[in-house]
C-alpha cells in the first residue's frame, strides 16, 4: 500500500491557506459592504457660514436593482467648524459614511473669498483616503445651491460641471481646469499664487432675457454670461446669501472666467479674454479659435500646434519677462464671401496673421496688466526666477511682477 | 567549502530588485520632507557608500570560499561567531520592522477606502512564516521570479506618472543647506544594508572573476532606480511630495485614462507589492539563516515561527503608529546599520587576515 506523504499534504494545505489569505490581504472582499449604507460623494460644495463651514455633498447612493436606474443622487448638507467636522455631521444626519475616494469635483462658494482657501481645503491635503485629483472651481453665489441646481441637460450639477471642466475643454483653451494638486503646488511655490475656474450659472429664463446670472447670489446683478466686460480685479461682491430666481428653472453653467488667488486669498476674477490668455500660457492647448480683425473684415482663426509659454531672464541686471506663442493658423470663418480658389488653397494672408498676432498680444497684455493690478503671480514668474535664475531670486522676487519689462513674441504660420 | 545555495545572477537580482523594492514605500516621502527637491541626493550618496561595502565584501569572496561564520570561527572561535550571528539575527529582525509597518500602512491606505482592522495584515505572517523557513536558495529563486514583475510594474507606474511630471521642480540644483543634505543622508542611512546582506551571502555562491563588478553594479542600479523614482515623484508632486505617503502608488493617479476607467494602476501596484513582500521577507529568511548558523541546528520551522512571533508582537505594539517606527528607525537604526553593514565588512577582512596568519603559523 502506498504510504501517505503527510509532509507533502501539509505543504499543499499551507499553500492553499496562504493563497486564500492573500485575497484577504489584497482585497476587501471579506469585509463585505452593505451598499444600502454606502454613500459615494461625487462632488462637494463648500461655503463659509457665520458659524464655520458648510459642506454640501452630492451623493451617489447605489441601489440594489436588477434593471433600470441603479443610482440615486441626493444633496446632503453638513455644518461644522472645519470640513471634517461638517462631513462628520453628514454622517450623523444620514447614517452614511461619506467616502471621498470618488469625489471628482470641489466647488468653493463665493463666500470663500473672505477666507484663506487652504485653511478651508486643509482636510483634503491631510486625509489619507482622499486623492488630490478632484477638479476644483469657485462659483458665484452659494456652492451648495449650485450643486442642487436642476440642470438643463438632464444631468446632476456635478456631472455637468465635470464635463465643462474636462481635459478636452482644457485643451480648447476655454477653461482653466485645475485640480487640488495643481493649486496646492502653485500656492506652495515661490509665486504663492493659484487660480481656478469661476463658474456662473445661467437659468434658461436668463437666456430668454428675463434675468441675469442666477447662481444664488441675491445681491449680484448685471454681468450676464457671455459678456466680456469684467475687469481683472475682483468683480462685484456677494455674500453668497439668498437664492433668487433660477433654482427651479433649468440651469446651464459658464466656466469661462478664472478666479485668482494670492497667498491663498482671493485676488480677483479674470474675464474671458484674460482667462483665454492664461490658458494659452499655462496649459497644453491643442485647437483654439481666435477672433481678430484684419483688412476690414472679422476673421475667426483656427489654430493648431499651439505652443505658448512664459519665461523669465535677467539681462543687464534687470529682469525681463518673455511671453511667446506660436501656432499654425487656418481661417475658420470670415464675415464676408471669399473666393473659392483662395479657400481651397488655405493660405492665410500676412495681414490676417498680423491681425491674429495683434489679438493675442492684446489678450496677453490684458492678462499681465490684470495680474499686476491684483498683485497675483498666477503665471508663476517668481517660481521661474527661483528655478532658473536662483542667484537673482532674492534681488528681484518682490519687484518682478510689477517692474519687469514684458516682451511678446508671437509667431503665427499659415497652414496652407 | 562553497555551498551553492545561490548563483551570482540571483545575488545580482537580490541586490538590484529587492533593495529597490523595499525602498519605494515611504522612503521617497521622508527624503522629500528632509531634503526638498534634492531628495534624490541622499539616495545616491547612501547607495554609493553601500555599493563600496558590497564591493569590499565581494573582493573578500574572491580571496576565500568560506562563509563569514566560518571565517569568524577560524579567527575568533566558534562562540564568538555564534554570538555575532545571534546579533545579526536580531539586526535583521529590526531591519524588518520599518518596512513591515510601512507595508501594513500602505496596504491599509491604498487597497482599502477606510481604515481596516489590524487583523487584515496578519496573512502577511502566514506568508512570512512559510517563506522565512525556506533558506537562502528560496530567496534567490523568488528574487528571479520577482525580477520581471518588478521591472514591468515599476516601469508602468513611472511611465503613467511621466505625463504629470514637471522636472523643473527639481531646480534649483542643490541649493539646500549642507546640513539639511547631511541630515537627509543620515535619516535614510538605516535603509541601506546591502553590505550586511552580502556578508551573509559570502561562501554561499561560487565566486568567479568579474563577479564583484557585476554584484556591485547591480547594487548601484538598484539605488539609481530608487533615485529615479524619487525624482519622478518630486516632479509630479513638487512641494506637496512630503505630504504624499507611499510614493510609488501615488505617481500614477493623474494618468488621464484612470479618470475614465478607474484605478487600473492598482493592478501594477498589487503586482509590485508582491516584490515588496518578498523583499521584506528576505530579512526574515536571513534572520532564520543566522539563527541556524548560531545554534548549529537545522530548526528552520521553529526559528521562522519564533522570528515571526516577535514581528507579530511588534506589529500589535506599533498598531497604526508607523510614523513612530520611522522616527525610531531614523534615530537609532542608523547606528546599528553602521555597525552591521559598514563595520562588519571591515571585520570580515580583519578576521580573514587574522585567519591567514593563523594558517601561516600552523
Amino acid at each position: 500500500m502506498k504510504k501517505i506523504n503527510f509532509k507533502r499534504i501539509a505543504a499543499v494545505i499551507y499553500a492553499v491557506v496562504i493563497i486564500a489569505m492573500a485575497f484577504l490581504f489584497f482585497t476587501n472582499d471579506f469585509g463585505l459592504v452593505d451598499i444600502r449604507k454606502t454613500a459615494v460623494i461625487i462632488g462637494a460644495g463648500i461655503d463659509l457660514t457665520q458659524d464655520g463651514i458648510s459642506v454640501t455633498a452630492q451623493v451617489a447612493i447605489p441601489q440594489p436593482s436588477e434593471n433600470g436606474e441603479s443610482t440615486q443622487y441626493i444633496e446632503v448638507e453638513g455644518e461644522g467648524v472645519t470640513v471634517a467636522d461638517a462631513l462628520n455631521e453628514i454622517n450623523k444626519k444620514t447614517g452614511f459614511y461619506p467616502k471621498l475616494v470618488f469625489c471628482k469635483l470641489l466647488i468653493l462658494g463665493e463666500s470663500c473669498r473672505e477666507g484663506e482657501i487652504f485653511e478651508i481645503l486643509d482636510y483634503f491635503y491631510r486625509d489619507d483616503y482622499t486623492q488630490l485629483t478632484p477638479v476644483i472651481a469657485m462659483c458665484k453665489g452659494s456652492a451648495g445651491k449650485l450643486l442642487a441646481s436642476k440642470m438643463r441637460f438632464g444631468n446632476t450639477a456635478t456631472v455637468s460641471i465635470e464635463r465643462l471642466l474636462s481635459d478636452e475643454a482644457k485643451k480648447s483653451g476655454n477653461v482653466s481646469t485645475v485640480n487640488l494638486k495643481i493649486i496646492g503646488i502653485d500656492d506652495n511655490s515661490p509665486s504663492q499664487a493659484c487660480y481656478m475656474p469661476f463658474i456662473r450659472a445661467q437659468s434658461q429664463s436668463a437666456e430668454d432675457g428675463s434675468s441675469g446670472d442666477s447662481s444664488g447670489s441675491g445681491s449680484q446683478s448685471g454681468s450676464s454670461g457671455g459678456g466680456s466686460g469684467s475687469s481683472g480685479s475682483s468683480s462685484g461682491s456677494s455674500s453668497g446669501g439668498g437664492q433668487q430666481g433660477g433654482q427651479d428653472s433649468p440651469q446651464e453653467f459658464l466656466c469661462d472666467r478664472t478666479a485668482i488667488f494670492s497667498g491663498g486669498k482671493f485676488a480677483g476674477v479674470l474675464d474671458e479674454e484674460q482667462t483665454f490668455a492664461l490658458n494659452l500660457l499655462k496649459n497644453q492647448v491643442r485647437h483654439i479659435f481666435v477672433p481678430c480683425e484684419a483688412d476690414g473684415a472679422l476673421y475667426t482663426l483656427g489654430m493648431r500646434n499651439c505652443n505658448g509659454g512664459v519665461s523669465v531672464r535677467v539681462e543687464n541686471g534687470a529682469p525681463k519677462v518673455s511671453v511667446s506663442f506660436s501656432a499654425v493658423v487656418q481661417i475658420s470663418d470670415v464675415d464676408r464671401a471669399e473666393d473659392p480658389q483662395s479657400i481651397s488653397e488655405g493660405v492665410v494672408p500676412d495681414v490676417v496673421l498680423a491681425g491674429g498676432e495683434e489679438a493675442l498680444r492684446k489678450a496677453f497684455a490684458s492678462l499681465i496688466s490684470a495680474l499686476q493690478s491684483s498683485e497675483c503671480d498666477a503665471l508663476g514668474l517668481r517660481t521661474l526666477l527661483y528655478r532658473f535664475h536662483y542667484p537673482y531670486y532674492e534681488q528681484f522676487k518682490n519687484s518682478l511682477l510689477t517692474d519687469a519689462v514684458t516682451e511678446f513674441d508671437m509667431s503665427l504660420r499659415s497652414a496652407g | 567549502m562553497i555551498k551553492n545555495n545561490l548563483s551570482v545572477r540571483q545575488i545580482c537580482v537580490i541586490m538590484c530588485v529587492f533593495n529597490a523594492a523595499i525602498k519605494l514605500m515611504l522612503y521617497p516621502t521622508t527624503m522629500a520632507a528632509a531634503c526638498g527637491n534634492a531628495l534624490w541626493l541622499p539616495v545616491v550618496v547612501d547607495t554609493a557608500l553601500q555599493t563600496a561595502c558590497v564591493w569590499a565584501v565581494c573582493m573578500l569572496c574572491s580571496k576565500t570560499d568560506k562563509t563569514f561564520f566560518e571565517l569568524l570561527s577560524a579567527a575568533a572561535g566558534k562562540w564568538t561567531a555564534r554570538i555575532v550571528f545571534v546579533l545579526f539575527a536580531i539586526y535583521f529582525v529590526l531591519c524588518t520592522v520599518v518596512p513591515m509597518t510601512e507595508q501594513q500602512a500602505m496596504v491599509h491606505e491604498v487597497f482599502y477606502d477606510t481604515i481596516p482592522s489590524l487583523l487584515v495584515f496578519l496573512p502577511f505572517f502566514f506568508f512570512a512564516v512559510y517563506a522565512g523557513g525556506r533558506g537562502l536558495t528560496n530567496a534567490g529563486r523568488t528574487a528571479e521570479v520577482c525580477l520581471p514583475i518588478f521591472i514591468v510594474t515599476a516601469a508602468t507606474l513611472v511611465i503613467m506618472g511621466l505625463v504629470e511630471c514637471d522636472f523643473s521642480a527639481l531646480l534649483p540644483f542643490l541649493r539646500q543647506p549642507f546640513s539639511q543634505l547631511v541630515s537627509g543622508c543620515a535619516g535614510g542611512f538605516f535603509r541601506f544594508n546591502e553590505g550586511a546582506l552580502m556578508l551573509l551571502f559570502m561562501g554561499n555562491f561560487k565566486y568567479k572573476k568579474g563577479d564583484a563588478a557585476k554584484i556591485s553594479l547591480s547594487c548601484a542600479i538598484g539605488g539609481l532606480i530608487v533615485a529615479a523614482v524619487c525624482a519622478v515623484f518630486y516632479a509630479v508632486y513638487s512641494d506637496l511630495a512630503s505630504q504624499q505617503y507611499f510614493a510609488i502608488t501615488k505617481i500614477s493617479i493623474f494618468f488621464s485614462a484612470i479618470s475614465l476607467i478607474g484605478r487600473t494602476d492598482l493592478i501594477a501596484v498589487y503586482a509590485l507589492d508582491i516584490a515588496m513582500l518578498f523583499a521584506i521577507v528576505l530579512n526574515v529568511q536571513l534572520a532564520v539563516y543566522c539563527l541556524v548558523k548560531a545554534t548549529g541546528r537545522q530548526w528552520h520551522p521553529a526559528f521562522t515561527v519564533g522570528v515571526n512571533a516577535v514581528l507579530i508582537a511588534i506589529t500589535f505594539v506599533l498598531n497604526n503608529k508607523f510614523a513612530l517606527a520611522q522616527v525610531m528607525g531614523s534615530r537609532y537604526m542608523g547606528w546599528i546599520t553602521l555597525a552591521f553593514a559598514y563595520v562588519m565588512p571591515a571585520v570580515g577582512w580583519i578576521v580573514y587576515a587574522a585567519g591567514g596568519k593563523k594558517r601561516e603559523k600552523n
